[in-house]
Parts: C-alpha cells; sequence; structure tokens
C-alpha cells in the first residue's frame, strides 16, 4: 500500500569503460510471450490482459483504475491514496472490521498490495495458481464493493499519517517536493500523492465514496492477468466477474499539459551530511514521442558501470558512488535527471563533472559502439524484469494504461531503431543551447546547512512535519 | 507426541496442494578435483542466467583492527585483474547486456552476475577472473578508500543504518558479528598488502563456492569452471563462528535523530537456527511479524499506529539476531515494545492456529515461487544455503518441509529462542 510518486533513488552499484568495443549484435531476448497475450474486451468497457506462463506457479493479478492524485481537489490531497487503503480494511476490536474478500485473499497465501500514483491506482495479488480463482474473486470484490465505514476511514486516516510520517524522514525528499510545488503552482502534481496532514484530516466518507463512484467502474479499469494459468478459464473468470458488471462511467480523458514555472536553479540548505547534487531538463512525459530516445539517454549517463558518470565520478574521480536518479514521469510531464551524493567539500568537482556530462550527451553525438551498449543494458534489464509474473505485468498494465502496444518485441525494435543523431537532437531539444523545453538544463542543490542556518534548517523540517 | 490421522491427512493435503505443476530441472551439487563446490541448475527455455560465486570467511574474519576489510576487498575485484582493468571487466559483461556487482557480508565475498542467456560464457569469464587475479592496485585502493568512507559517512542520513548501529553492538558486544565501523579513522592503514594476503587466504578452492543457474549447458559450466579453478590452492576452511552469548538482562538504547518517524526495534542474540528448524523459523516469523499476521493486527489495525512492521530475522549458520521492529508516534514507543513483548510470550507459550499455520505455509511459498522465477533468485537462495554449509533445497522440498511443520514445533522453537536470551530495545526518535 504505498504512495508511489517523485521520489529520488539510488542507482545500484555501476561502472564505466572508455574502452571501444566493437558494436556487438543485440542481445537475444528469452522466448518471447507476446504471441500466447489474449486480449479481452468486455461489453461494459473493461479491458483485460491475460499473459499464460507455464509452470511459473503463482498467478500475479492486478486491477487497475485510470485516476491518481492528479484527479484530486488541492484541497482534499491523498484521497486517492487513503481510499486505497481503505479497501484492504481488515483487523479486530471494537472499532475494526473483517473484510471477507481480503481474508479470503489471505487465506489463499496471496501476497496482496496496492500502489497509488498521480494517474492510476492498482491492486495487485500474487497468487498460488492452484488458488487463483477463489483469489481473483476475492480481489475483484475487494476493489469492485466497496463497503468501508465513517469509523475505517477514521482508523486508517492514522495508518496513513504514520506512512506520511515515513516520506518525510527524508530531508532530499522533502526538498523534491517544494521543487514540485515551485515547478508546478496550483496543480495536483505539485502535492504529494500521499498528502498533506490538514488535507488528509478534510477528507470524509462521503468524498470518498463520491470520487469511488466516479472513478470505479468498468470502463474505467483494466486488468492484467500473468502467470500459470489457462488462458480460457482466466478469460472466462474475467468475463463473469468484472465483466458483468453493470456498463457506467467512461474511460479517463487523457491528462492535460500543467503549467510550468521553473527556474535554473533550486539550493536548499538542510539538515543532511552529504550533498545531494541534481541536473536534469524537463520532457513532455511518457506519452511524448522521444520518451524511449530520453529514457536511453538516462541509461547512457547513469546506469550500469560502463555509464558516463560512474566511468567519471567513480572510477576515474573517485568522487562519489553514491549516484541518484529522479523517477519523476507521467503521461504529459516528467524530468531527465541525473544527480550524485557527494561528500561536501567534493562538490564544487562532482557538480561540473556532472553538468559537464549533461552538456556533452547536448554537444557531440554518442558513439556507435556506446550508444550499443547502453541499449543491450536496456535489453538486459528489461529480460531481467520480465523474468517474473509481477515484472511482465508491470510491463503491460504501463502500456495499457499509455496507449501504448503491448508487445515487448514493438518496444524493443523501436529501441534499435534510435540513432546517435537521434539522441543529439532530443538532448539539444531539451537542454541544449535554445532548448525548446522550458528551463533548459536545471539544477537541484540540497546541501548540508551550517551556523545558524542548521537552526533554521530543523524549524522548516518541524514546520514540514505538522503539514 | 504422535501426530494423528487427521494431522497427517492435513500435512499429506498441504503438499498436494502445493504440488508444482512441472517440477524443476535438478539441482546438481559436487566439489571440483581442486576442492571447490559448484552448484548448477539448468532452466531450459529461460533465457536468463545468474552467477553467485562466493568466497567463504568475510566480515566473520576480519581481524577487530581491519573493520572494512572484507568490504574493501569485495570492491577491488571490480577493479581489474592482471589481463583486465575494471573498464574492461565492465564493458565485457554489459556490452553483451549483463550487469555484474560484488558485495562483501559477514559470511563471504560474492560476486553476482546476472542477464540475458547469451551472456553467460562472457560474464562467467570475467567472475572468475575477478575472483582469481585481483590486481590490487594501490592508485585504485586509494580511490576505493575514499567511496568507502564515503559512503560510511551517508549512512549517518539514513534511519535504519543509525538503528542498526546501536543494535549490534548492544546485542553482541564483542561478538564479530557486533562490530560496527567507527567514523573516525575507519580504513586507516588499510593497504594492498593486507588486501592481497586476505585475498590469498579467502579465494582459496576450499572457500570457493560457484552457483550458476539459467538456461545453460551444465557441461560446459563445468569445464570452464574447472579450467579457472584448478590451479588454486586447498586453502583452509572458513573459521567456525562462536555463537554470540546470551543477555543476562535487558538493554535499551535510544538513537537521537530528528525524524518524523520514530522507530523501535526489540530484538535478541540467537545461536543461529539448525537446517532442521529453518522452516519452522521461517512460519515462525510470518506469523508473528509477518503482514497482517499477530503483530500487523495488533498494532497496525487494531490501533492504527504503525504503517509497518517488520521481523529483523538474519541468520547466519551458528549466530544471528532475531526480532521485530516498527514505526510508531513518538508517545507509543513503549507501548509498541511491551506489545510485541507480550506477542513473543504468548507463541512461545501457545502453539498458533491451525488457520495460521496454513496462511503462513501458503504466504512463504507464494514468496518462493516469485523467487524461483528468477534465475538470480535461485543463485542467491542457493548461494545462501552453501555459505551457510546447508545443501540447497528445491521448492519441492521447501513445500514438503513447511507442510510437515506442526504448531507444537513453532510454540517449542519461539519458547527456546525467546528463554534463551533476554532483549535489547533501541529506539530512534
Amino acid at each position: 500500500m504505498v504512495a508511489a510518486a517523485m521520489v529520488w533513488a539510488r542507482v545500484g552499484v555501476m561502472a564505466a569503460a572508455a574502452v571501444s568495443v566493437a558494436a556487438a549484435a543485440a542481445v537475444p531476448s528469452p522466448p518471447s510471450p507476446d504471441a500466447s497475450l489474449t486480449v479481452i474486451a468486455c461489453d461494459n468497457g473493461l479491458t483485460a490482459v491475460i499473459d499464460p506462463r507455464p509452470g511459473s506457479r503463482t498467478v500475479f493479478a492486478e486491477i487497475a483504475v485510470r485516476a491518481g492524485s492528479r484527479d484530486e481537489p488541492l484541497e482534499l490531497a491523498g484521497m486517492s491514496h487513503l481510499l486505497e487503503h481503505l479497501l484492504f480494511q481488515e483487523g479486530h476490536g471494537a472499532i475494526a472490521r473483517p473484510n471477507p474478500a481480503f481474508s479470503a485473499l489471505r487465506q489463499a497465501g496471496a501476497l496482496v498490495n496496492a500502489s497509488t500514483d498521480f494517474e492510476q491506482t492498482e491492486y495487485h495479488a500474487d497468487l498460488p495458481a492452484e488458488r487463483f480463482a477463489e483469489g481473483w474473486d476475492a480481489l475483484v470484490s475487494m476493489v469492485t464493493r466497496a463497503g468501508f465505514t465513517t469509523a475505517d476511514v477514521d482508523r486508517e486516516r492514522r495508518v496513513v499519517l504514520q506512512e506520511a510520517a515515513l516520506g518525510k524522514t527524508d530531508p532530499v525528499s522533502i526538498v523534491a517536493w517544494s521543487v514540485l510545488g515551485r515547478m508546478f503552482p496550483g496543480d495536483p502534481i505539485a502535492q504529494p500523492v500521499i498528502g498533506f496532514r490538514r488535507s488528509l484530516r478534510r477528507i470524509r466518507h462521503a468524498d470518498l465514496m463520491s470520487y469511488y463512484r466516479r472513478f470505479y467502474t468498468p470502463a474505467n479499469m483494466f486488468a492484467v492477468i500473468v502467470g500459470d494459468v489457462d488462458p480460457q478459464a482466466a478469460a472466462a473468470r474475467v468475463r463473469s466477474t468484472l465483466g458483468a458488471l453493470p456498463a457506467g462511467g467512461t474511460a479517463h480523458a487523457p491528462y492535460g499539459k500543467p503549467a510550468v514555472d521553473v527556474r535554473p536553479l533550486y539550493r536548499f540548505r538542510t539538515l543532511v551530511k552529504q550533498s545531494y547534487l541534481l541536473a536534469g531538463a524537463l520532457t513532455g512525459g511518457e506519452t511524448s514521442p522521444d520518451a524511449l530516445e530520453l529514457s536511453l539517454l538516462s541509461t547512457l549517463l547513469g546506469e550500469g558501470r560502463t555509464s558516463r558518470l560512474h566511468e567519471r565520478l567513480v572510477r576515474r574521480e573517485a568522487l562519489t558512488d553514491d549516484i541518484l536518479e529522479m523517477a519523476f514521469q507521467v503521461s504529459t510531464v516528467g524530468a531527465l535527471a541525473a544527480g550524485v551524493a557527494v561528500d561536501p567539500d567534493r562538490q564544487t568537482a562532482a557538480r561540473e563533472a556532472l553538468l559537464d556530462e549533461m552538456r556533452r550527451l547536448a554537444r557531440e553525438p554518442v558513439p556507435v559502439d556506446e550508444l550499443a551498449s547502453a541499449r543491450h543494458r536496456m535489453e538486459g534489464a528489461l529480460a531481467r524484469e520480465m523474468e517474473t509474473n509481477e515484472g511482465i505485468a508491470g510491463f503491460r498494465a504501463r502500456r495499457l494504461l499509455l496507449g501504448q502496444p503491448l508487445e515487448r518485441e514493438v518496444y524493443l525494435a523501436r529501441l534499435a531503431s534510435i540513432t546517435p543523431d537521434d539522441l543529439l537532437a532530443v538532448a539539444r531539444r531539451h537542454w541544449g543551447d535554445g532548448a525548446e523545453r522550458p528551463g533548459g538544463l536545471i539544477e537541484i542543490q540540497v546541501l548540508p546547512a551550517r551556523g545558524f542556518g542548521k537552526v533554521l534548517a530543523a524549524l522548516r523540517f518541524l514546520f514540514f512535519r505538522r503539514l | 507426541m504422535r501426530p494423528s490421522v487427521f494431522t497427517m491427512g492435513l500435512l499429506l493435503c498441504a503438499v498436494l496442494a502445493f504440488r508444482p505443476a512441472r517440477a524443476d530441472e535438478p539441482i546438481l551439487r559436487e566439489t571440483l578435483p581442486s576442492g571447490a563446490t559448484l552448484i548448477l541448475q539448468e532452466r531450459p527455455g529461460c533465457g536468463t542466467f545468474a552467477i553467485d560465486l562466493v568466497a567463504l570467511g568475510g566480515r566473520a574474519e576480519d581481524p577487530a583492527g581491519r573493520i572494512g576489510l572484507t568490504d574493501l576487498l569485495a570492491r577491488m575485484l571490480l577493479r581489474g585483474t592482471a589481463t583486465r582493468d575494471g573498464a574492461m571487466q565492465a564493458a565485457e559483461v554489459e556490452r553483451a547486456g549483463a550487469a555484474i556487482g560484488s558485495t562483501g557480508g559477514f559470511l563471504g565475498i560474492t560476486l553476482r552476475a546476472s542477464g540475458p542467456a547469451p551472456a553467460l560464457a562472457a560474464a562467467l569469464e570475467v567472475v572468475l577472473d575477478a575472483a582469481a587475479h585481483p590486481r590490487m592496485s594501490p592508485d585504485d585502493l586509494a580511490g576505493e578508500i575514499v567511496l568507502v568512507r564515503r559512503r560510511l559517512q551517508a549512512g549517518m542520513d539514513d534511519i535504519t543504518t543509525l538503528r542498526d548501529r546501536a543494535l549490534l553492538p548492544l546485542l553482541l558486544g564483542v561478538h564479530p558479528l557486533g562490530r560496527v565501523a567507527a567514523e573516525k579513522g575507519y580504513l586507516d592503514g588499510m593497504d594492498a598488502d593486507a588486501l592481497r594476503l586476505a585475498h590469498a587466504s579467502r579465494f582459496t578452492a576450499r572457500r570457493m563456492i560457484l552457483v550458476v543457474v539459467g538456461d545453460l549447458d551444465a557441461a560446459a559450466v563445468r569445464r570452464t569452471a574447472e579450467a579457472a579453478l584448478a590451479a588454486l590452492p586447498a586453502g583452509s576452511d572458513p573459521m567456525p563462528i562462536d555463537p554470540p552469548r546470551p543477555l543476562a538482562a535487558p538493554r535499551r538504547a535510544r538513537v537521537k535523530k530528528r525524524t518524523t518517524q520514530p522507530e523501535v526495534v526489540v530484538a535478541m542474540p540467537t545461536a543461529g537456527v539448525p537446517p532442521a528448524d529453518q522452516p519452522a523459523m521461517d512460519l515462525l516469523a510470518h506469523i508473528l511479524a509477518g503482514t497482517e499476521e499477530r503483530l500487523g493486527l495488533e498494532i497496525r489495525q487494531k490501533r492504527g499506529w504503525a504503517y509497518w512492521v517488520a521481523p529483523v530475522d538474519w541468520r547466519y549458520g551458528t549466530a544471528g539476531v532475531f526480532g521485530v521492529a516498527t514505526a510508531v508516534p513518538r508517545g507509543r514507543l513503549e507501548e509498541a515494545r511491551g506489545i510485541i513483548l507480550e506477542q513473543m510470550r504468548a507463541l512461545a507459550g501457545q502453539p498458533p492456529s491451525e488457520e495460521e499455520m496454513e496462511r503462513a505455509r501458503r504466504y512463504r511459498l507464494a514468496t518462493l515461487a516469485r523467487t524461483w522465477q528468477q534465475s538470480s533468485g535461485r543463485a542467491d537462495a542457493f548461494a545462501a544455503a552453501a555459505a551457510r554449509r546447508q545443501p540447497p533445497r528445491s521448492y519441492e522440498e521447501w513445500a514438503a518441509a513447511y507442510a510437515a511443520v506442526t504448531p507444537a514445533q513453532v510454540r517449542d522453537l519461539a519458547a527456546r529462542l525467546f528463554t534463551w536470551s533476554e532483549t535489547a530495545t533501541v529506539t530512534v526518535r
């Protein structure tokens, strides 16, 4: 039960190589499951994808709703996520209420969870294969038959406030929200998916039910089932459960582009021991035509031990091995950014290296062999992701949400078609001289507070904690 | 007490219920002529591979004055060899779409690689070369020391790191598992000679375990491994790890850190968990602190205090730690501690219900099935077992083992565990 959002993540250990390698042939992929995909369009507007993976022992079942924090009124921030929690309600004691659907999922041995994002809320269960039917029925029941009470709302609000506190332990994530707040003033994107203490306290049972009735409709939902399941039997199960719900609602219209107010530098001094430096640019989001080129640029820059930042910052200059990436991406806006956590006394050198590597991408074409290596890293990462039913489901669900082809082969073919000139053009457009995108190259710096600044930072921290 | 016909029937049903649609290929385990251990599992058609190469003797063997030796040695393995520099190591693996890394652990140092099946040969060659012929250049070492010191400093921004740095010495005293690096003087005096000595004593045949899982030709992998490891000296067995001493009285510590999420951990040292008790231990941990189980219901569902409750379950053969951690409002830390202790006592006094047992079995097996879907998940599991000197278990063996655990066994294990030692409590607030 996670409120996803913009996060700064440390990219795993990487390294780099300036070695000139011959452009290797494309990485052969594991046997493609694409051919066995079943796509169901139910009369009530629901879409489902079934992907059989015999012998995998589990079935990953996901029901997604095309609605998230971008659909909330500003004063009720956190409503989508609180609702997600409430559909799980279970417990004991005076104010708790058993939820038979969730109980059935637990009893089936399912690994059950959910996540709320800017544009989507999803519920999933990874089920033992022999328990798929009962688990699926329970998951459908849990998502489509909300029965929470006012008392449930009050109690679960306390749990969500604890979860919100988790996101406020890290000064860097607080900074991330501060930046979004300044970049997209007045837009729901600028608010934490999990909401604020004050907005969470405002949310009433009636608000949640109204939101639920509006968005949790068959036409605005989709399902993905991946695993050790008979596709015909699974299709029949989907049709007789989700597919049999009364038609209603409409599919969510595409989201608009938020108004942007960008500055070249955002600097914060707070209670950290390391300096966190980030450089990047705004992008057109996941549905923009150059989204894959941007992913490839991001890989070239910071993914893997042969990436440019690893080669320079880790291997050559030993400045840091803590490479950060900024994962902020919705359908109509996003960011390509890379960064580092570094000792404060080495931040000047690290910043220069970071900016130089960003600018180099917009200045000169990437050598063919380096491009091939980065592409293979992406192909290899996808091969590993698609080993698990959950990984496959995640890939398919994301593409279903964005209205993109579901097949891995389509994605790989598009990836293979990208040239050095394409990358140079995209980098120039976003952060080169005379960039078309608003803002060009943007920097974010989170630096340790010093002297009296520590007192001010502590006060800011206390203030934010209360929000 | 003899199990009743009903209990036997339940067990049989459970075994049948967990029977997978398709059994895996066998796990092949052998000792190579050099003395190294080789563990292979073919997964025809899966399209991926994973390699874990473990050299036994990790932080447990670092001298008291050389904390950090294992971590530094692990990192230096990917800083080049006699025939490849670090950039070449990375390039050979990554241009084939695979990934490589190395980590230092309490029981050993592990080199890992995984990726699409066609990259196996290149990755295996780089891994075996890194293990056998690291370059240990003083210049590279100087750079790595800077980076490792920075890592330690960066950890001071992380609450869980701070919590565990307080917990381990409190629980384990001078036991090697209880050591934490000091902020000042860390890695002072560490030089290439010290690393070479450690490498020479640990990367020897009898301490080497090579695990390869995936879409592979077992005979070809065996030939490559044999050839690469043939010249290794036999070396010595890893040093035995003494069990830690139980705590005679409860201990407390507080970490002062400005945080919106105060944490409490209640834990105790253990003398390890014998192989026969591992399945019962898994079920015990889940019933006590698993998702939406006893402590989740008490602390999260009933009272709404916590977003997460999690077991702390570290097992290293003859030493370990078991406990529970959670994050609750500051004013609830003491009550949360009391509930954790109360639930530990309850589990040690009464066997869990059949319903709880069944749920725990199913959950554990679903988790295992997810792990088993990945070549790297299996390789890590086989390597972890081998590092504890235990045979790797197949999915079917785990299913049978979980099915055979009785509620009374879980209670008895809890009673042994929770009465062996007093607890240590650390709060972060």
